[in-house]
């Protein structure tokens, strides 16, 4: 939890000025028992009206000090926190836009946006409090015990036996709170992911009529959870009647000890001295009470400064610098290359090896888990790792920094993002200056340009996070005109048009030949139709290469694409083949 | 906790609306609210005659000159304060023993079960449109608040006022020209409190408004990394970033400034109290005035100065359980706003036992919104046993088919007969139950494997489950995993592909023998080789049974029975497929297009 304090350290300055001030402040509070117990002593009781004059008088002084100290610090403090969670929010965001795909599904999305947000906001509102009660719990601790010793260093002594107490049950307490707590994050969680499925999978449970059966299972977890909660809070609620009853016992004690000692007359103590003790104990006994507070919040700083933390430490492989470096021309070649995903045991590329031209229009044929995915996810340097060679122009693609490849490869994903915002701003986010006319010719080459043009706003059409209010096919097409708008020498079209029906792909792919003749075009699909427009075919089986060359040659030379080709037209299945 | 959403806004009527709501609400646990508030009264009292009994004491010892016997003179008011402090914090851990189990069991875990519980009546139209980031967040967290608020109103509003009520008598029997100084300071506080409140509004919300967008580009950078990363835009999202942080971090330092320039200001305000106590009662014990009857004793001062201390603390507590409770109204309104949702009709009337399969769709009118209608007046009639197969360009309207048929969705016109039956006049459950189904969306809960396909019956042996884990060419994969049919599938599925996933779907589909059976884009996932085999598995399958296919891909949809070709919201062309091909109309079209090869 120390290590995120890094992000302090701008603030140093500050932050010592906010320590600074919170001691005046409370050195301030403190001085009021002491001036009260000055007029008990030497006014009241000696009758003078004189002094007590004076000593109000410093309490008001001593009482505006407190003010202005209370308000600097806030004022500073109030900006060093905020900037703290800005700098935080700001690391993690940037950390995480360079972790590579495995890393992210390690977390999965939905926990890093809860570490990138939440989690940071609630460290924030942790900090506020440590950064004040570090600093003023033991000013009133101490300075509280200093100023009781003063007045009878016998009766403070009963005051600070009672100190080791405190922190033995405080550490008992949290002991037993620290697994409840877990356990009932454990219910939560489960409770979530049950209700999660619920609503994403509700059509299947319906189908099955399971309804009553999943909201039993989400309302026991929801039980349990509550029961835990309970639990916790019941054994953390015993902590501040525990530590109220010792601190009154301790001033019960000081008073009977007291009263002891100046009847005996064993020491000087006055009746004014013990009325002074007893606030201080009060002083004191906030103080504590503040540490125990701040105990509860401290499994979850820990937790969520560990969370934090996690993301902020992944190790990121350094990059070159290469923006001056020339262009590609659009010749790529893998050889020989190997490549596992963390954690599984078989290869999901094995030896694969193969070599375009600038300006060649391929295609790589095979179903899902064949490996063009993943072919995807190298060319594009989402992932570094593996054996064998990937080169662009006869450049290792370990020289080449990610962002230097994605510069010059243009690639359209299966499921690609559709960000809030409008058509327009969604179309040409990858080329901030271009104009209308520009984003109507990309949308017309994706087969779009009818649908916007009904549209009441056009361009402005606002799309909704996550693109809700587009059907699958407008996304997909959306991401193709996108692509369009960018440059680049490589195209990539990942199952680009997997939700599109056979007519409107096929006119899309008439414009796009027109659009993009003379660049590398590299098409995964799972369409024969597809593949046979291309100039060369690879058929990819288990990761492995099973054939290639022209449709007509793998037609009779390669067993995979055949049946591949023979399921799609159901050349076998029917009569009514198409050759 | 702060909350990543921006505000919502809200009139004074319907704030107003809401928190008696709540109160109402607050109905359920009135036993328990009572209860608590007889231990709070309880633990109250002993706390306010405490300082009374220690400031007599603490005179007392003043007071004292070297003579008689100081021990025996306390002696017996030291023992009714050790009772009294014992007393205070017995019934102070009871009573919050008793109130944490009010709340959390019987009104925060209650509400939750409500949400939950709610869901199964809610249509699927409106599972559709909901997010279930949302819904969680307020079975959540918005649950949590409300908790809070109650939990605030039990323990500081009510005891609080009841407090201050108490703590004025006491003072003004003490002495009332410094129970006068004390309650004239009160006004300063609440007017302070409520100048700052009122000025820092303007910033918390535009602070919320920060957060809320801070959130959504977090979110839609993460989710969508790899199209991100493909353009390059990393920069473009952390500007972007950068301009709602800086928004937070600005409007959030003034706003926490405001808020907290209140706790330093009434301390001030409280302290100046202290001092004016300490110098007019000085002034009365000095000059030995009286009042009220009595001479102003040290003891008096003290017990006034405690007193007023204890003063401050119910009033800052009432003016955060105020805060509280205008936070807790927004909270309570996204909470009422799923539990006041339209619920399903429900029909008690059941489908007939023995369905055979006959579909008809007659006059059958639908759409999601009235400008788009989707469907606009279909009429079909399916033999029992006849395979259909639905085709049509994208957004067309085939999957909304599929949702009719499962009554997920009704239609606005129109009725939809199986057997003759009209399915809007029986439960939705029974004709459920005639159907088994394949979606392109597969889903799969959090459990092992065996327990996915076996969800699509009750009761199932294991060699029911692995017999049509077979039939759906999913075993071999299966006994590949790590823990073959007990291999626990997470939320991060990551050990199966989507095509294994779709095959564990139709095993499923497998499992439940229904007489009638859906499959929309059932192996869209599936490659083609695999496709092939079970599309064999899938004539097993569907063999006497009426089905309903819904595929891009051709080839599956060549052998069908019937084809109906859906397109601006009719079907425009139906038959077989040699006859549609024969008739050379928008079936052909689509279908040379797939085959139109370069």
């Amino acid at each position: 939890m120390f290590k995120l304090l890094r992000y302090l350290k701008p603030d140093a300055k500050n932050i010592i000025a906010v320590v600074m001030l919170a001691l005046v402040e409370s050195a301030a509070s403190l001085a009021l028992p002491y001036l009260m117990s000055f007029i008990v002593k030497n006014g009241i009781n000696a009758l003078d009206m004189r002094v007590t004059l004076y000593a109000a008088g410093a309490m008001v002084v001593m009482a505006a000090i407190g003010l202005a100290a209370g308000i600097i610090s806030y004022k500073i403090s109030s900006g060093v926190l905020s900037r703290y969670s800005r700098t935080l929010r700001e690391a993690v965001f940037k950390k995480v836009n360079t972790l590579n795909p495995d890393q992210l599904n390690h977390w999965g999305t939905g926990a890093l946006v809860t570490r990138s947000t939440n989690d940071i906001g609630l460290l924030e509102e942790c900090a506020s409090f440590l950064m004040r009660g570090v600093i003023s719990i033991p000013i009133l601790v101490f300075g509280g015990g200093v100023l009781a010793f003063l007045a009878d260093p016998w009766l403070a002594l009963i005051m600070f036996t009672f100190v080791p107490v405190v922190v033995a049950v405080l550490y008992l307490v949290v002991r037993r709170i620290m697994p409840l707590w877990e356990k009932s994050d454990e219910y939560i969680d489960k409770q979530n992911s049950i209700i999660r499925e619920r609503l994403t999978g509700i059509r299947v449970i319906r189908a099955f009529n399971r309804e009553d059966k999943e909201c039993e299972r989400a309302n026991e977890a929801t039980r349990i959870m509550a029961e835990n909660i309970i639990k916790a809070n019941v054994n953390m609620g015993i902590l501040t009647p525990l530590i109220l009853l010792g601190l009154n016992m301790v001033t019960v004690l000081i008073v009977l000890v007291g009263a002891e000692l100046m009847q005996s007359g064993k020491s000087a103590v006055t009746g004014a001295d013990i009325i002074a003790i007893v606030q201080y104990v009060g002083l004191v006994m906030n103080g504590i009470m503040m540490f125990a507070m701040m105990l509860a919040f401290l499994p979850k700083v820990v937790v969520n400064s560990r969370r934090i933390n996690e993301v902020l430490e992944t190790e990121v492989p350094a990059e070159p610098d290469d923006a001056d470096t020339a262009d590609f021309s659009g010749g790529l070649k893998f050889n020989h290359v190997n490549f596992a995903y963390e954690g599984a045991a078989e290869n999901a590329l094995s030896d694969i090896c193969f070599e375009i031209q600038p300006g060649e229009k391929v295609a790589f044929i095979g179903g899902t888990g064949s490996g063009k995915s993943t072919i995807v996810r190298l060319i594009m340097k989402f992932f570094t790792s593996g054996e064998g060679e990937i080169s662009f122009d006869g450049r290792s693609i370990n020289d080449i920094s990610g962002k230097k490849v994605r510069d010059n490869v243009t690639c359209v994903l299966q499921n690609a993002t559709i960000f809030s915002g409008t058509i327009r701003s969604n179309v040409r986010m990858a080329a901030a200056d271009a104009d209308d006319a520009a984003v109507y010719d990309a949308l017309t080459v994706a087969e779009l340009k009818g649908f916007v043009d009904n549209l009441e706003n056009g361009l402005d059409y606002e799309i909704q996070s996550g693109g809700t209010n587009l059907s699958g096919g407008q996304k997909q097409r959306i991401a193709i005109a996108r692509a369009l708008l960018k440059k680049g020498s490589i195209y990539l079209f990942d199952d680009s048009f997997s939700a599109l029906d056979f007519l409107t792909e096929s006119r899309i792919k008439e414009k796009l030949n027109k659009k993009l003749e003379g660049r590398t075009r590299i098409i995964m699909t799972q369409r024969a139709s597809t593949a046979a427009a291309c100039d060369r075919i690879f058929v990819l089986e288990n990761g492995r290469i099973a054939g290639s060359g022209r449709h007509d040659d793998l037609l009779e030379n390669c067993r995979q694409y055949r049946e591949i080709y023979e399921s799609q037209t159901g050349s076998r299945a029917s009569e009514g083949g198409v050759g | 906790m702060r909350r990543f959403r921006s505000p919502d806004k809200m009139t004074g009527t319907e704030r107003k609306g809401i928190m008696k709501r709540l109160m109402k609400e607050t109905g359920r646990i009135k036993w328990g609210m009572v209860w608590v508030c007889v231990l709070s009264a309880v633990s109250m009292t002993a706390n306010l005659i405490a300082p009374k009994y220690l400031s007599d004491i603490l005179d007392t010892l003043n007071a004292y000159n070297g003579e008689g016997n100081l021990l025996s003179e306390i002696g017996n008011a030291l023992i009714l304060l050790t009772v009294v402090y014992a007393l205070y914090s017995v019934i102070m851990y009871f009573r919050m023993l008793l109130s944490n189990k009010v709340v959390s069991r019987h009104f925060t875990a209650r509400l939750r079960m409500d949400m939950s519980t709610k869901i199964k009546y809610l249509p699927v139209s409106y599972v559709d449109k909901t997010d279930a980031g949302q819904m969680l967040d307020r079975m959540t967290a918005d649950v949590s608040q409300m908790g809070n608020s109650i939990h605030a109103i039990i323990e500081t509003l009510l005891m609080g006022i009841l407090q201050l009520i108490a703590i004025t008598v006491i003072i003004f029997t003490i002495n009332w020209v410094l129970a006068l100084i004390v309650i004239a300071f009160v006004p300063m506080s609440v007017v302070l409190s409520y100048i700052f409140a009122k000025r820092s509004e303007p910033y918390y919300d535009k602070m919320f408004k920060a957060s809320g967008d801070i959130y959504q580009t977090v979110e839609e950078t993460y989710s969508g990394y790899q199209t991100i990363k493909s353009y390059n835009l990393e920069s473009l999202q952390e500007q972007k970033l950068k301009m709602h942080n800086d928004a937070m971090c600005s409007s959030q330092t003034r706003a926490t400034f405001m808020s907290s320039m209140v706790t330093p200001l009434v301390t001030f305000s409280n302290n100046l109290a202290y001092v004016l106590i300490c110098l007019i009662g000085a002034y009365f014990a000095i000059k030995g005035t009286s009042v009220g009857g009595n001479v102003v004793s040290v003891a008096d001062i003290v017990a006034v100065v405690i007193y007023a201390k204890m003063f401050s603390s119910p009033l800052e507590q009432i003016a955060n359980a105020i805060s509280s409770l205008q936070r807790v109204a927004s909270a309570s309104k996204r909470v009422y706003e799923v539990l006041d949702e339209p619920e399903m009709d429900v029909q008690t009337d059941v489908m007939p036992e023995n369905v055979k399969g006959v579909v008809d769709f007659e006059h059958v009118a639908f759409s999601y919104n009235p400008e788009n209608p989707l469907l606009k007046d279909v009429n079909v009639h399916v033999e029992a046993g006849s395979k259909v197969a639905i085709v049509g360009p994208t957004g067309a309207g085939k999957t909304t088919v599929v949702n009719l048929l499962m009554r997920f969705y009704d239609p606005q016109s129109g009725r939809i007969l199986i057997d003759g039956t009209d399915t809007k006049t029986v439960s939705r459950e029974s004709v459920r139950d005639c159907f088994s189904m394949v979606l392109q969306d597969t889903w799969l809960f959090g459990g092992s494997v065996y327990d996915n396909i076996a969800y699509g019956k009750e009761g199932v042996s294991r060699e029911d489950v692995e017999r049509a884990a077979i039939a759906a060419h999913a075993d071999a994969f299966i006994r590949m995993l790590p823990d073959g049919y007990d291999t626990v599938i997470n939320e991060s599925v990551t050990n199966i592909s989507g095509g294994q996933k779709q095959l564990l779907t139709i095993a499923r589909a497998f499992l439940s023998d229904k007489p009638l059976l859906i499959l929309d884009e059932a192996t869209s996932s599936v490659d083609t080789r695999t496709e092939v085999l079970i599309q064999k598995a899938m004539d097993d399958l569907m063999k006497n049974k009426t089905g309903f296919i819904i595929a891009h891909r051709l080839s599956t949809i060549v052998n069908a029975d019937v084809i109906l070709v859906i397109k601006d919201g009719d079907i425009v062309e139906s038959g077989t497929h040699k006859e549609l091909l024969a008739k050379n109309g928008f079936y052909a079209e689509i279908y040379n297009a797939q085959y139109k090869f370069a």
